[in-house]
């Protein structure tokens, strides 16, 4: 399930068929023309990223993944509808942000209907505030995964408007330019979430990272 | 400010540190067994919308006309037949089969359903060339309608009155066929104004004049009851007199 860095696909790049680099644009318009084989090469070139970025936003991996294949089934009827104005990558990034925060607001109100969760403290909250533990661990793999699933718990805790741009610039790597773009906003405010949101993972991570 | 752009910079690597998660094996057989699902289910619903067109709304269409055609042609009726008259009852006249020569009028409710409500006198004159009992306030010209060719309305005489037993004959509409005009309250009509010529100018009546009684029926009797119109009960210059009416 975890990958490498460097194996997590084609990011907007091209990809070298038959002699030949296809860019996105060129593979939707494949599809358009009835190729789908050129489907395929865009769900293997975005298939990891989108998940990725799911799976952190939702914190929830059979949940990213359900959201992610859907985020293909969406792109693809409205090929049709795209415009290649915009750079792929924005495009089927803010159909999956789009649809975690639908399932955001899914998970609230099933949680208020929820009679039997009334007194059960949410779990990613309770690991959340727990202290940190001191004792010495003897590997430091296990370290690490204890940082990253802690880091991931907070993550998940942050309010959507910051969630998604720590995501996508500090866990993806993309730049200020690509979130503004995939958050259709302004670089400043897409800056100023960024900042917040670091604010806020700070506040939250103190007792784990020394930061 | 530096120390706080260390710190995000420490995050941002802590973050980054993150491990990258792949996307599960067989990934895009799901995806496109999806596609395949909405495919079949948009061309399953398709049909259904298509015939729900084809035949549903070709069929709302045709009953919509019908009820427009079977609607409209009762209005129609309606119009030709009965003018706007003062009241809330619509009058219209037409001949029964009696020898004395009896001016039958109905009335004819909303659902469209006449039922004989007057008998007025006929005396066999020639046609009316004009409109014989409208006036400027509660008739129009097209009033001549309510009378068959070769009746005179002027010679008319409204005798028998029987009001719908649901309801009441409207005062106003008995008085306008004798050619008066005017407003009424519950228990009287005020006189605005007199057709020339007609029974009413010939029996007296004057603008002004209070009405009190139709035949021998105070104003607000006109509830389940015969009515003969043969003269009027009129309170002038404070003095009560009753007024018959002239049949030529």
């Amino acid at each position: 399930m975890a990958l490498d860095k460097n194996d997590q696909g084609v990011h907007g790049g091209d990809v070298r068929v038959l002699g030949r680099t296809l860019s996105d644009h060129q593979l939707i318009e494949n599809v358009r023309s009835g190729d789908e084989a050129a489907f395929g090469e865009l769900m293997a070139r975005y298939k990891n990223p989108i998940t990725n970025f799911l799976y952190r936003f939702l914190n929830d991996y059979e949940e990213a993944v359900d959201l992610a294949q859907e985020t293909f089934v969406r792109v693809y009827f409205a090929l049709d509808r795209y415009h290649t104005n915009y750079a792929f990558s924005t495009y089927i990034y803010r159909i999956a942000a789009n649809l975690a925060i639908s399932e955001l607001r899914k998970r609230k109100r099933r949680t208020i209907l929820s009679l039997t969760g009334l007194f059960q403290q949410d779990e990613a909250d309770a690991t959340e505030f727990q202290p940190p533990d001191t004792r010495p661990l003897p590997d430091r793999d296990l370290v690490d995964d204890e940082q990253s699933r802690v880091i991931a718990k907070a993550i998940a805790t942050l309010p959507p408007k910051y969630r998604i741009p720590i995501i996508l610039r500090d866990v993806e790597g993309r730049s200020y330019e690509d979130v503004a773009a995939i958050m259709d906003l302004g670089l400043g405010t897409t800056k100023s979430r960024i900042s917040r949101g670091r604010g806020l993972l700070r506040e939250k991570l103190a007792g784990y990272l020394e930061i | 400010m530096e120390e706080l752009n260390k710190k995000d910079e420490k995050l941002s690597q802590s973050l980054g540190s993150l491990p990258l998660v792949a996307a599960p094996d067989g990934f895009e057989g799901a995806v496109r067994s999806r596609i395949a699902e909405r495919r079949s289910a948009a061309s399953h619903s398709r049909p259904t919308l298509l015939l729900a067109l084809k035949f549903a709304l070709p069929l709302l269409l045709l009953v919509f006309l019908g009820a427009f055609l079977i609607v409209s042609n009762d209005a129609t009726d309606l119009t030709e037949m009965v003018p706007p008259i003062a009241g809330s009852n619509n009058e219209i006249a037409e001949f029964d089969d009696e020898p004395g020569g009896e001016l039958a009028s109905s009335t004819i409710n909303s659902n469209g359903i006449s039922r004989p409500s007057t008998a007025v006198n006929r005396n066999g004159s020639p046609p009316a060339t004009e409109s014989p009992i409208s006036t400027d306030s509660a008739l129009s010209q097209d009033d001549t309608t309510r009378f068959p060719p070769g009746v005179d309305p002027r010679n008319a005489r409204i005798t028998n009155v029987k009001p719908p037993p649901s309801g009441s004959v409207s005062p106003i509409s008995l008085l306008s066929v004798i050619g008066i005009a005017g407003g009424c309250s519950p228990v009287s009509c005020t006189v605005t104004a007199v057709k020339e010529d007609s029974p009413a100018e010939r029996a007296g009546v004057r603008v002004g004049d209070v009405i009190e009684t139709i035949g021998d029926r105070p104003i607000d009797s006109f509830r389940n009851a015969a009515i003969t119109v043969d003269r009027l009960g009129i309170v002038r210059d404070g003095k009560r007199i009753t007024i018959s009416l002239v049949v030529r």
